[in-house]
């Protein structure tokens, strides 16, 4: 049998042909019906565009180095002050005072400074980077590699299916959050790829499971079993015609993990246990904390960038979900 | 100043008891030991309970006994009817109740390394100790360096090489099914100094005892039950002061051999105690308790009924805030001083302000036996590190620079007009620079690739941003990009790694100054045969130089040895081990607390503890005031 011989994939019934082309004018025109429909995947769209421009650019729209402490040059340093004087003007101490705890909306610094006299602006935009990077990649990891055992799991069934379905049960048993904080504290120096891949172990069992599930409906279609009929070997099939066919369902899942693994990075680093030298909204939760009732800035402005991705990500997720399943479209 | 780490700082943002150990600074009268150092002069005034020799021992006396009369000690409270004291000081005359429960964070990260006050190398159990054990011989004030009978009611030397202790007898063990209560004789003595100096276990094994350098070739004689009578190998003009040091606590013989094998594990049973107080609970992840041990000798003391150290409010700033603002706890210190002033502020009649130098130098510690083997590349990280920036980044500007003496000790610590002459101590930082990047690039250091600064735990904690600090600094010092800086723990990535050479780039507090002064701790720390001599220095001219420093009865010989030991350690970047500065900590406590502190808070004032550790002194000056409005029902009626 020849590769022109097999039939082409059919689509099944009620799933998404993804090999479709749309010219652009009628890809913005559905783009804005999709909006007119829903309004809130629409918002969730726009937040999620907005924080991708942010990441992606942020070397040009930060407008300061995020680490840089900015100073004021300090005309009444004593250097051979002794301690009792430092204790009674602790202004004698340095040739150069921080600019710490500025207020939002200086022109100097947009947002303010924190306690080391760094620009918050430019710590949430090179936070940005890094919540998207490991928001991304870690959805990557999850859902590439549950799909693919996701996959074999629900297409070969059997033991095989077996010993993976237990293997996520004992992941699954654990609480998240637990089970992260675990892998990572176990690790001497966690470093940000780590937490990547930590977070993409911790999100593989959900992807499995969901994949699975929908590998299990689409086996059984009637061109699956078309293509056994006709000799296509198991990757073939796998492939070629259960792979396009479940491919809605990873998106979403996909999609919707992004702002799961955000937040789950942002609660790793406000508790003291992400990528220790890097920039992260979670961690600036927490350095704001000491002064929260004096100086809320640091956190209030991080810890908004959080609750805006995540959202941002939670909502165009769902409306990726409504639009590719025809049972929620148009509800 | 030894180079073990310490753990968190007895006396970092944590009033811990800042207020209850004496860590507010004594404002405005620390030069007593710098002029005496200077002079060599001292002038006999009282000898608490010592019997003063004739001839060539009056000068070591007078160094460890005496004191100048302008710096009486706070007058002891006196004993007054309705079961209440009344302070005698005019100045101070706070109001005492007998009794209450006081609950502070007074042990910093309590991370203990050992129950055995022998064996640990952290600071902890020696601080924990101290309100449960004694010592031969304390501090009245330990920043001073005057000395009074603790296990010792007296004693006389006439050489600094011989000393004799008539030890109390009114001494007993608390009573427990280990000691039954038995009566603490100089044979218990006796034991404390010779299984340190033998360096051994029961078992025939030979671990790392922190203090063996001090007591090796100690000769001990008991010639009855209560006379101890120690020969040194040679004079020694600080020993009392190191007999006194916080962590020099006898433990009970039986105890302390029953849980050799267990010695990491907390337990209140490996340590009775003959102090004022006896611990009711030890254990790791829960609140460390103390109560008022009925049995102790000083009958007048304690005046309260206990202590309680909450576990884990060190590490989170914002729960440590909340709990003293609850009355959880009586003090507290933000690591950042103006959210302290902005609370003691808000609430002046119900809350004081106390200052504190804090004892547990901040410390860059390279490994000389991996990446750092080429000592160029010490002097450029002597010089990288920004002190005085970091002292405002992490402090607001409370501190100073430490050299290889720190501030605390100024008697013999290099004048503050010399030290900004030198590397690493200027204040021209395009200077430093240069010259830091000159001999990096001459060291080879480029070619040393990832360079790890590690941050223990205990600091991230108030400080959590620690590591993108650190990293930035010796980039952009050096002009490299090869920094990096990542967490760790003392308890398992440093400690244990010291003897062998194998520990991390760390910096964080290290243990704290225990002694005004500084002879000993630098030949621990720097001499060939220093037993935490951790870069193996191995220099013949500054051993000499620390030999002789250490032997010397003449202060101002002493002082002159010791700057000139600075200078060989400043030369070279203190070996790896290099002091960066030495902060203040502005703590806030209500007003319902007498605190263990040098001179109360009055008139606006803040109160002025001790520098350095004076937990011991707990049991006399620490009290409640029972005339403060914040002296509330929930606050009296408190329980363990």
């Amino acid at each position: 049998m020849t590769q022109t011989q097999q039939p082409a994939a059919l689509p099944a019934a009620g799933y998404t042909d993804f090999r479709r082309r749309r010219s652009v004018g009628s890809t913005l025109r559905r783009a804005g019906a999709l909006a007119r429909r829903n309004k809130l995947g629409a918002v969730g769209v726009i937040l999620v565009l907005l924080i991708l421009f942010v990441a992606i650019f942020s070397p040009l729209i930060k407008r300061y180095d995020d680490t840089e402490s900015f100073q004021t040059a300090n005309p009444d340093f004593n250097p051979t002050a002794n301690p009792f004087e430092i204790a009674a003007n602790p202004g004698l101490a340095s040739p150069y005072i921080l600019d710490r705890w500025e207020s939002p909306l200086g022109s100097d610094h947009w947002l303010g400074t924190d306690q080391f006299g760094r620009d918050i602006y430019s710590r949430i935009v090179v936070g940005a980077r890094l919540a998207v990077l490991i928001g991304v990649g870690a959805s990557l990891i999850a859902v590439i590699s549950g799909s693919i055992v996701g996959l074999v799991s629900g297409y070969f069934g059997g033991k095989i299916d077996l010993v993976i379905q237990r293997f996520v049960d004992a992941i699954q048993a654990f609480p998240g959050l637990v089970l992260l904080m675990l892998i990572v504290s176990i690790m001497d120096r966690p470093s940000l790829t780590l937490m990547i891949v930590a977070l993409g172990f911790l999100g593989f069992a959900t992807s499995v499971r969901i994949v699975r599930s929908s590998v299990l409906g689409v086996s059984q279609a009637a061109f699956v079993e078309a293509a056994r009929s006709y000799g296509a070997t198991d990757i073939r099939i796998m492939l070629q015609h259960v792979l396009p066919n479940i491919l809605a369902p990873i998106l979403v899942v996909f999609s919707i993990s992004i702002g799961a693994y955000i937040l789950a990075e942002a609660s790793l680093s406000f508790l003291g246990l992400g990528p220790a030298d890097k920039t992260t909204w979670g961690k600036m939760v927490n350095a704001g904390r000491v002064a929260l009732d004096l100086h809320p800035w640091e956190s209030v402005i991080s810890g908004a960038a959080i609750t805006l991705a995540v959202l941002g990500f939670n909502l165009a997720g769902d409306a990726i979900r409504d639009e590719l399943d025809p049972r929620l479209r148009g509800r | 100043m030894q180079r073990t780490p310490g753990g968190g700082p007895r006396g970092h943002a944590n009033a811990r008891a800042d207020l209850l150990q004496g860590e507010t600074h004594q404002m405005g009268q620390s030069d007593y030991w710098l002029r005496k150092a200077q002079t060599g002069r001292v002038t006999r005034r009282r000898f608490v309970g010592g019997i003063t020799a004739a001839g060539a021992g009056a000068a070591s006396l007078s160094l460890v006994g005496c004191g100048d009369d302008d710096d009486d000690d706070a007058a002891e409270p006196t004993s007054a009817p309705g079961g209440t004291t009344t302070a005698a000081s005019p100045t101070t005359a706070p109001a005492v109740v007998d009794g209450g429960v006081y609950t502070g964070v007074w042990l910093g990260g309590t991370q203990f390394d050992s129950v055995d006050p022998h064996r640990g190398q952290r600071d902890e159990v020696g601080w924990l100790s101290s309100y449960v054990l004694n010592k031969i011989v304390r501090f009245s004030n330990p920043d001073t360096g005057d000395l009074e009978g603790d296990l010792a009611e007296k004693w006389e030397t006439a050489d600094s090489q011989t000393f004799t202790f008539a030890v109390r007898k009114d001494v007993k063990w608390q009573n427990t099914p280990i000691t039954n209560g038995r009566q603490l004789t100089a044979q218990d003595l006796k034991w404390h100094i010779e299984r340190q100096a033998a360096g051994k276990l029961l078992d025939g094994s030979a671990p790392s005892f922190r203090f063996k350098s001090d007591w090796t070739g100690v000769k001990v004689e008991t010639p009855d039950d209560y006379t101890l009578k120690l020969t040194l190998p040679a004079p020694n003009g600080s020993f009392l002061t190191r007999l006194s040091a916080f962590f020099a606590n006898v433990p009970n013989r039986e105890a302390t051999e029953k849980f050799e094998g267990a010695h990491g594990t907390l337990t209140e049973e490996a340590m009775p105690g003959t102090n004022a107080f006896t611990l009711k609970q030890w254990r790791t992840g829960k609140d460390i308790i103390l109560q008022k041990n009925p049995g102790h000798f000083r009958k007048d003391q304690p005046h309260i009924d206990g202590m309680v150290n909450p576990w884990g409010l060190f590490e989170d700033p914002n729960a440590y805030r909340l709990a003293f603002e609850q009355k959880q706890v009586d003090a507290w210190s933000s690591p950042d001083p103006s959210v302290t002033k902005s609370v003691i502020d808000a609430n002046k009649d119900n809350m004081t302000e106390s200052l504190t130098g804090v004892a547990n130098t901040v410390l860059l510690h390279l490994n000389v036996h991996k990446q750092f083997k080429d000592p160029r590349l010490v002097k450029a990280m002597n010089m990288a590190v920004d002190r005085r920036q970091r002292i405002q980044a992490f402090h607001q500007g409370l501190g100073q620079v430490s050299g290889p003496v720190t501030w605390l000790q100024e008697g013999f610590a290099v004048k503050p007009e010399d030290l900004i002459k030198r590397p690493g101590f200027r204040t021209d930082r395009a200077i430093e620079m240069k010259e830091a990047r000159e001999l990096w690039a001459a060291g080879g250091g480029p070619a040393l690739g990832d360079i790890d600064i590690r941050i223990p735990d205990t600091w991230l904690g108030p400080y959590p941003d620690t590591n993108q600090v650190v990293k930035k600094m010796f980039n952009d010092a050096l002009g490299v990009s090869q920094f990096t800086s990542t967490k760790c723990t003392y308890n398992e990535d440093i400690i244990p790694n010291l003897a062998k050479g194998e520990y991390p780039n760390w910096m964080a507090w290290t243990n704290s100054v225990n002694s005004p002064d500084p002879r000993i701790d630098l030949y621990t720390s720097f001499h060939s045969k220093g037993s935490q001599n951790w870069s193996r220095v191995n220099n013949p001219e500054l051993d000499t130089l620390l030999e002789n420093a250490r032997v010397t009865s003449d202060l101002a010989k002493a002082r002159e040895l010791v700057l000139k030991a600075q200078d060989i350690l400043l030369e070279n970047g203190m070996y790896g081990a290099i002091n960066l500065y030495n902060y203040i900590s502005r703590s806030a406590f209500w007003n319902y607390v007498n605190a263990n502190v040098k001179v109360q808070a009055s008139a606006g004032k803040p109160a002025a503890g001790y520098n350095l550790f004076a937990g011991h002194l707990a049991a006399k000056n620490l009290s409640f005031n029972p005339k403060s409005p914040a002296y509330t029902d929930s606050v009296k009626n408190r329980k363990f």
